[in-house]
Order: structure tokens, then C-alpha cells, then sequence
């Protein structure tokens, strides 16, 4: 049981699960089994667990608002109360049910709206893999438009080729192309459409390394930046000052050691976020309906979506 | 029938189109090199064979790189002074020395404009600045050695600038140098430039409004430091000026083989397309200055730059000598 929580969050730190709903998932799809197995012999000690795993998952992945809200939503719906074992087990494995369906009811809805906004014909640029950008793109294939599709592959994980792949592999036809060829092909596209680890009060968007100068270049040949993003993404603590903690990944990534020879003492730096400044960001999709990044106040204010759950 | 070429030109041409000879400058001597190298080679008895023969390794030289704008730059050089000598009526030995002659003094002065560029730049760097760098440029690379020579405590960002990841033979260099570096990938050239003071790129082409054709992505960094307010600074040899600008051809831009970007098994099996530019076009709003062997100029003066170096040319010798597509 331990070596598969740890293997879990070990995913989750390395980013070998690139997708912020399917790290969320992950972590959630985890506490449920530990629900199922744990031997805790008392409510005190099985809450322990949870907790330690809940923290270290807070650690793997510190930007991601998901799997903060995630946490939140767990404490919320199952801890704070208390009652048996049992009870308290069949809680956590409830809420995280809850949490994951949450986040597909949101994505589908997401892919419906989103995709009323791509219009027949249009050409799409989007950046590395996210399943939400790709359950977008997917729907408006399905509901009979031609979309066209650039793809950046993303470095330092290249998770752009999957994106490409999975693409192609639905008939969208797609381009791959690397990440600083965006400007060169900006003015063949009518939208970028990126999706984001987490999303701030100001409505700026923390997203995959590499999204900021992408919107920015899609800005300067005004193109429309879309964001695809559920609620559960905003991150509430961002009204009270909390500044997104944007973790760096491995050296290694960027730099195979076996590639390093000869070159002295490089420093590799690896930011894996960017914040794309809602100056540069045209609308964010949810699953409540389409706002513009200046909405995203308003909803966390109001509670609407995830955060009045 | 296809004159018989040195088998060092051959290969020679070779390195060049699978850029194991790289770097605007190395190639543009390279190529004159090896015109030379024709030159003296050629068994030729008559003045026509051996026009014949250069003619042929000229343009044999120029299909390597189509968009490098020093090879066609230095082949003219050459070329351009071989012809005018044969229509004066020189002799088979004469033109040969004519080539030998005019094509050490292109490589001469070529080697000479990078230091003068590193000189000149190196005076635009300021102790403590923080500079970002694209792709590996030797004007470039050679102003930061420069500077860090004279004393200045300077920082390095080096982009790793994919596909081919020339960034790290860059901090290689650097770093050899003593020179702080730090590598990063291409899409994190904007969440860096708050730390940075200026950017540093090389060219491998200026056309006649400024604009900057270098290695793909170096736009998107021009516009992130254009963004942030941080100078955009350009090294290049007067050799990268393209005459052909002036009379309105557009510069082409090369796309090179998938299989930089993707694997050749992946290809197959991935069943995508994969497009592969290897240069942009940074417009000259975004380049703050050109540091060139003659001096430092706004974008804007490229053209009279192009007039002092290569007035002469007319549309008809720029067709023989530069685009060869004859």
C-alpha cells in the first residue's frame, strides 16, 4: 500500500504525469485505496495518513490548484466532521469519487463551450499536452467543424508529441513544431488554446513554461488567447496575497548528464510555470461558461463553481 | 560534362550542407576555401575551362546552405573579381592567383571583422549585466568572452535552442571561458528577461529594412525583451547583409529534416506532421542595434550599409553571382 502512495506522488513530483486533472486524479484514484486498505486501527490514525499524503502531495506539485483544492475539498467533506472509521474512510473515498467526477463533468462541459468558440476552418495552436485543451479540440472535431491544429512539443518533457499523436491519431490533422517556431507560424493561426496548473484572482494564469511567451506573441499578431480551465483550477488563497509557489523540475531534463561533458559547471535552470498576464488572455472557458480572466475575482468572490461546492 | 572537383572541395560542400561546418562566418570561408582550393587544382589549358569549372564549384557550393546570405557574400567576392580579371584578359595562371588573392583577402577580412565585433560590442556590455543569449553565435559568443576579459563580472542565459541544441555548445564555450552560465529551454526565455539587462544574438542574414533572419525562435525572444524593455542587440559581419533585399527578393527561409524534431521510428509511427523552419525573421522594431566590424548602427541604416559595401551591384551580376540559379 505505502510503495504504491509513494510511487503515486514520486509521478506526480517527476511531472511524469504532465496533465494537472490527471495528477489530481491520481492523488485522489490513491486516498481512495488507501480508504480501502489502510490498517489503521483508529479514526486519529488513519487521519495521520491522509494528511502525510495529502501533504506530500501539496509538496510534489505546489502550483497546482487542483490538487490544493483537491486537499481542501477532502478536509471540508470528510475530516473536519469526524464520526467512526469506517465513516471517515467511506468519506474520503466518497469525496475523492465526488472530486474526480467533478473535475470529467467539468471538462465535458469545458469541451462543449470551448468548442462553440473555434470556429469551422480554424487553425489552433496549442502548447505541449493537457487533457482539457484536448477534450476542446476533440469536441469540435466531433461536432463536424475542420480544425486545424499546431502543436509545440514542449521542452523539456516533449509532452507535445503525445498531444500530436493522440491528435492525429482522431483524424484532426496536426503539425508538430518546436517551441520557439510559435511565431513563425502565428499569423496561420486563428486561436491559441492553452489550459493552466492554476489561475489567479487577478485572472493571470499559471501554465506550463513556455505559455506566456506564446500568448504574448499571440497578442502581438492578435490572435485570441483561450484559456481551458475548470474552477477547480482558481486558486482562492491568491485574494488573500498567497503568491502561486512555481516549483523547477530536474537538471536532468534539460540537460542529460551524459550530453554535460566537457562543458564545465552549467547551470541548468528548469522553471516549469509560467504566469501568462490576463492582459494577453482573451477568455477563459469553465464549466460555468465562458468569463474573461477579470471574471475570475468575481467567481471565487461570489463562489461560484468549484469554491461554492 | 560536369568538371571533376578536389575531393576535399566535395567534402568541403558536404560538411557544409550537413552543418558539421556551422557558424555564418566558417562557412562563407569555408566556401571560399574551397575555391581556392578548385583553383589551384584545375588542370585547366584555356581561360574558358577554368571559368567553366569555378562557375561549376560555385554553384555547387551555394545549393549547401540556401539560406545563408555569407556563402553567396563571399563566393561573389571571389567570383566577381575572377570575372572582371578575365575580361580584362588575363591568363589562365593570372586568374588563378586572382582567386588565390581575392579569396585571402575575403577570409582575411572576415576573420578580422569578428574580433573588431568583439572589440566594438564588448564596449556596449556593462560590468554586472546580466545577458541572454540564442542559439551559438561566434560574433556573439566572442563579445561576451571580450568582455568578460576586460573585467566585467557578467551573467549568461543561454537558450538550449532547439532542435539541434546549439545553446550548449555555447555555454560550453563560455564556461571554458570562466563566463557564468546558466542553460534554459527556449520557452522560458520570457519568464527569465526580468533578470536580464540585454540580449545578445548573432545573424545570419540582415535584410535592407533591418529585419534579422537568425536561428528559429530568435523573434520570440526580440519580442520578450521588446516586451520587458530590455535592449535587443544584434553581431553581425557586413557579409550578412543581403543585397538581394535591396532589389526586393525575399530571404528563404530553409526548413530542415523531421527527424530533428522527431525520431526517425517515432515518425513512422506517429503518423504526424512535423514542420521544421530553421530561421525567423525578427523585425527591425524589435533590434535595438547591429553591431557590426564598421561600427555600431540602428537597424534602419542597413540599407546604406548594403549601398557602401556592395553599391555596385547591378540586378544582372547579382543574378549570376549571388542566386545562381542559372
Amino acid at each position: 500500500m505505502e510503495s504504491l502512495m509513494r510511487n503515486v506522488l514520486e509521478k506526480i513530483k517527476r511531472k511524469e504525469i504532465s496533465s494537472a486533472d490527471s495528477a489530481a486524479a491520481h492523488a485522489a484514484g490513491a486516498l481512495i485505496m488507501l480508504a480501502r486498505r489502510s490498517r489503521a486501527r483508529s479514526v486519529g490514525e488513519f487521519v495521520r495518513e491522509v494528511e502525510n499524503f495529502c501533504n506530500a502531495l501539496l509538496e510534489a506539485r505546489p502550483a497546482s490548484a487542483a490538487i490544493r483544492n483537491y486537499v481542501k475539498f477532502l478536509h471540508r467533506e470528510a475530516l473536519r466532521e469526524g464520526g467512526s472509521l469506517e465513516e471517515v474512510k467511506a468519506g474520503v473515498e466518497d469525496a475523492s469519487r465526488r472530486f474526480i467526477v467533478g473535475m470529467e463533468d467539468a471538462r465535458r462541459r469545458i469541451a462543449v463551450i470551448g468548442a462553440r468558440r473555434i470556429r469551422d476552418g480554424s487553425v489552433v495552436l496549442t502548447h505541449g499536452f493537457g487533457r482539457t485543451v484536448y477534450a476542446v479540440l476533440t469536441e469540435a472535431a466531433r461536432s463536424g467543424k475542420h480544425v486545424e491544429v499546431y502543436v509545440t512539443e514542449a521542452r523539456p518533457k516533449l509532452e507535445g508529441r503525445r498531444m500530436a499523436r493522440l491528435l492525429s491519431g482522431v483524424g484532426i490533422p496536426t503539425t508538430l513544431i518546436v517551441d520557439s517556431a510559435a511565431r513563425a507560424f502565428m499569423a496561420d493561426v486563428d486561436v491559441a488554446l492553452v489550459g493552466a496548473e492554476a489561475i489567479a484572482a487577478n485572472g493571470a494564469v499559471v501554465s506550463k513554461i513556455g505559455t506566456s511567451v506564446i500568448a504574448a506573441l499571440a497578442h502581438e499578431a492578435r490572435v485570441r488567447v483561450m484559456v481551458a480551465a475548470g474552477t477547480h483550477k482558481f486558486s482562492s488563497e491568491t485574494i488573500i496575497g498567497r503568491l502561486i509557489e512555481m516549483e523547477e523540475g530536474g537538471v536532468e531534463d534539460v540537460l542529460p548528464s551524459g550530453e554535460a561533458g566537457g562543458m564545465g559547471r552549467v547551470r541548468v535552470r528548469n522553471p516549469l510555470y509560467d504566469a501568462t498576464p490576463p492582459d494577453y488572455i482573451d477568455v477563459i472557458v469553465t464549466e460555468e461558461g465562458v468569463i474573461p480572466p477579470q471574471g475570475v475575482y468575481m467567481m471565487l468572490a461570489q463562489g461560484v463553481g468549484w469554491h461554492g461546492a | 560534362m560536369e568538371p571533376k572537383l578536389p575531393e576535399k572541395v566535395l567534402k568541403t560542400a558536404e560538411d557544409i550542407r550537413e552543418m558539421r561546418i556551422r557558424g555564418a562566418g566558417r562557412i562563407a570561408r569555408a566556401a571560399v576555401e574551397a575555391l581556392i582550393q578548385v583553383s589551384k587544382a584545375s588542370k585547366a589549358g584555356d581561360v574558358d575551362t577554368l571559368l567553366q569549372e569555378m562557375d561549376y564549384a560555385a554553384s555547387l557550393l551555394l545549393k549547401t546552405r540556401p539560406t545563408a546570405v555569407s556563402l553567396p557574400n563571399g563566393i561573389r567576392y571571389v567570383m566577381y573579381r575572377l570575372n572582371r580579371a578575365a575580361e580584362s584578359g588575363l591568363g589562365v595562371d593570372g586568374l588563378k592567383a586572382v582567386v588565390e588573392e581575392a579569396g585571402r583577402e575575403f577570409i582575411r577580412n572576415s576573420k578580422m571583422a569578428v574580433r573588431r565585433i568583439a572589440e566594438i560590442g564588448a564596449g556596449l556590455i556593462m560590468d554586472g549585466d546580466v545577458v541572454l543569449t540564442h542559439c551559438h553565435s561566434t560574433a556573439a559568443v566572442s563579445i561576451i568572452k571580450r568582455a568578460w576579459s576586460q573585467g566585467k563580472r557578467i551573467r549568461v542565459y543561454a537558450t538550449e535552442t532547439r532542435p539541434r541544441f546549439q545553446g550548449r555548445i555555447t555555454a560550453g564555450i563560455l564556461r571554458r571561458h570562466g563566463v557564468p552560465v546558466t542553460l534554459i529551454v527556449d520557452g522560458a526565455a520570457r519568464f527569465f528577461m526580468r533578470e536580464v539587462d540585454k540580449v545578445l544574438v548573432g545573424a545570419d542574414a540582415i535584410a535592407a529594412n533591418g529585419a534579422v533572419v537568425n536561428k528559429i525562435g530568435t523573434s520570440m525572444v526580440a519580442l520578450a525583451a521588446h516586451e520587458a524593455g530590455r535592449p535587443f542587440l544584434v553581431a553581425a559581419e557586413t557579409y550578412k547583409f543581403s543585397p538581394e533585399t535591396m532589389l526586393g527578393e525575399l530571404i528563404t527561409i530553409e526548413e530542415r529534416s523531421p527527424t530533428e524534431i522527431l525520431p526517425e521510428d517515432e515518425l513512422k509511427r506517429l503518423d504526424v506532421n512535423v514542420r521544421n523552419p530553421a530561421f525567423d525573421v525578427t523585425p527591425p522594431e524589435y533590434v535595438d542595434l547591429i553591431i557590426t566590424e564598421k561600427g555600431v548602427i540602428p537597424p534602419q541604416a542597413a540599407i546604406a550599409i548594403l549601398h557602401r559595401e556592395f553599391g555596385w551591384i547591378t540586378p544582372k551580376e547579382l543574378y549570376k553571382y549571388q542566386t545562381y540559379t542559372f
